[in-house]
């Protein structure tokens, strides 16, 4: 028996292509996990205001997933609080790359509680994936409390 | 067959450890791993890493990394300086990395925020306390096994488990500091005893790594390396032999050292960055009240007293008078330091550490404890009528903490403020 066979046995050398076979298969399923059309990161719970529309608080920084095939998407934002600062700034980026910057109040919606609805046209992936990966970055500070803004239903459109 | 049992403990341990920790999210018994004060002990990876910012001004900008407050999680500003500091030291953040490494590339091929608070983190660096627990027992076997039987060391860790909230600090508050402590803990029990046999070099660098990141993990957890120059001494005398030996090794004593103050070192310039002082307190809440320290609560309290909620370490105690050989060499410097974590616990503002299963400040100790549940056990077994006996009543305490750590995770006992009304009224509830 040579050195390498005598010091690699059969077993082990099962076990370890076993092991090899199972990585591999968990890496392609979870480069693109289908999953993720669902998965919402750093906002708080849905809730309804008084006209039945549905949002959430964002916090600093939150995420979530669109299509890949979208082309564009509307998000609806309102800063919900009078107090000062403004303007509040909501930088967005998909798939780390920056897209644009929402400003709060929007100088053609003053009031708090106007939804100021923004399309945004989604540049062409790169990516084989299914899904995109939207960051939002939102700066409401008040007295050292962080407020967020509330992020109404997120629309896509699809070719 | 006991030789069998002892060498899969620590998987089985595993095993039931992955079991509960998916159970304890699958059923929503808590809302994510990473919280509380485990957040503190994390979210230096998430600034120095996923941030590229030690200064966690990112970290509290992008405020709250996702929870459901409106203030930066674990962290404030220093009223010297206005810097952040970040209310736990960064030992655990430390033994945490390889976990939040592997939650990073797997985010990044994931297409997942890479902002440390994400999926993967929070299940990834999850199960790192429940992976020090393990590693916690694979060494705290090795250590027992040198001196005990396998059957006795079989019994211990099984009551060390699950009579203590050992298991508890494993799965469901993985990340706080308690597991991560008992590793270290358990490590420098098997450390000691090598150095003080055969002296190198290799085992001196061990050593003080090993202080250094107990130290930076819970510093109060300091006291514990008391058991170093106090090993195997029981007499008077026998401080003065190790006072002689230590002087002889000197050399190996200042590379144990060096090793635990280049470890110890990145948390003091974090101090002294913010707020110019070496050492800080970082808690801004409270402090230390030494007049008057609540020793009965500590030990005895249905609130959270040690062994109100893991009665089958009170075998412990005449397992110090019964303890022989290498064990006995031990009492003395584990009644020291018992005592001195003791009075250090009950003296804190928060003297029953805030919420938590059982008190979670001698999690850390438990190495200490299971080698007088050891000596117990091991007294027991060479006297077969007392034997079932003690056996009895070890399974019975062990279930009763089990089953107590079951009635916490699914609500029926309180995290904190436990009075013994609602005690009475919660026990051997199913619902």
């Amino acid at each position: 028996m040579d050195p390498i066979s005598r010091r690699i046995s059969p077993t082990a050398l099962t076990r370890a292509l076993l092991a090899a076979i199972v990585v591999l298969a968990a890496a392609i399923y979870l480069h693109d996990p289908p999953w993720v059309a669902d998965l919402t990161d750093g906002f708080r719970p849905w809730a309804v205001d008084a006209s039945g529309e549905r949002f959430r608080w964002t916090t600093g920084r939150g995420s979530f997933f669109v299509p890949s095939d979208a082309t564009a998407m509307t998000l609806k934002v309102r800063s919900h609080k009078r107090f000062p600062p403004n303007p509040i700034a909501i930088d967005v980026r998909v798939d780390d790359r920056p897209l644009t910057v929402i400003t709060l109040p929007s100088p053609l919606e003053p009031d708090p509680d106007t939804w100021v609805v923004t399309r945004i046209p989604l540049p062409r992936g790169r990516s084989s994936r299914r899904f995109r990966r939207v960051d939002l970055r939102v700066r409401h500070w008040m007295e050292g409390y962080h407020l967020g803004v509330h992020l109404g239903e997120i629309a896509f459109e699809r070719p | 067959m006991i030789r069998r049992a002892l060498h899969y403990a620590p998987a089985a341990a595993a095993a039931l450890g992955l079991l509960a920790y998916g159970s304890i999210y699958a059923w929503h018994l808590s809302d994510r791993p990473i919280r509380s004060d485990g957040v503190s002990y994390y979210e230096y990876l998430p600034a120095w890493i996923a941030d590229g910012d030690p200064t966690f001004e990112t970290l509290a900008l992008d405020c709250c990394a996702g929870y459901d407050v409106e203030e930066p999680v674990g962290i404030h500003r220093r009223p010297e300086s206005g810097r952040w500091l970040a209310v736990h030291p960064m030992g655990v953040a430390v033994l945490m990395l390889p976990f939040f490494l592997v939650a990073h590339v797997l985010s990044w091929w994931s297409n997942l925020p890479r902002d440390g608070f994400s999926l993967y983190y929070q299940y990834i660096v999850g199960a790192a306390g429940l992976a020090y627990f393990v590693a916690g027992l694979v060494v705290l076997r090795r250590v027992l096994r040198l001196h005990f039987g396998d059957g006795v060391v079989l019994a211990t860790l099984v009551a060390i488990t699950f009579g203590t909230n050992l298991f508890h600090y494993a799965v469901f508050d993985s990340t706080f500091s308690h597991a991560f402590s008992f590793f270290l803990i358990a490590s420098l029990l098997l450390l000691v005893e090598d150095w003080w046999t055969a002296p190198t070099l290799r085992r001196s660098i061990a050593l003080g790594v090993v202080s250094g990141l107990i130290v930076l993990v819970r510093h109060t957890n300091g006291v514990f390396l008391a058991i170093v120059p106090c090993y195997g001494v029981s007499r008077w005398s026998d401080l003065a032999a190790n006072g002689a030996r230590l002087w002889h090794r000197r050399r190996l004593v200042m590379v144990t050292m060096a090793a635990a103050g280049v470890c110890v070192l990145p948390q003091l310039l974090v101090y002294k960055w913010a707020s110019g002082h070496w050492i800080v307190n970082s808690y801004p809440e409270g402090s230390f009240s030494f007049a008057a320290p609540h020793l009965v609560g500590t030990m005895f309290s249905v609130e959270r007293g040690l062994f109100f909620w893991s009665p089958v370490l009170l075998l412990a105690i005449p397992g110090m008078f019964v303890a022989t050989g290498w064990a006995r060499g031990l009492v003395a410097p584990t009644v020291g330091v018992l005592a001195i974590v003791t009075y250090l616990m009950a003296s804190w503002f928060m003297w029953d550490l805030g919420a938590g299963f059982g008190h979670r400040g001698y999690t850390d100790a438990l190495s200490l404890f299971a080698v007088y549940l050891a000596s117990v056990f091991a007294w027991t077994a060479r006297r077969p009528r007392l034997a079932p006996w003690v056996a009895g009543a070890v399974v019975l305490l062990v279930a009763l903490s089990t089953f107590q750590m079951w009635q916490y995770w699914n609500g029926l006992v309180p995290m904190e403020h436990t009075t013994w009304t609602q005690y009475r009224a919660a026990f051997l509830r199913l619902r």
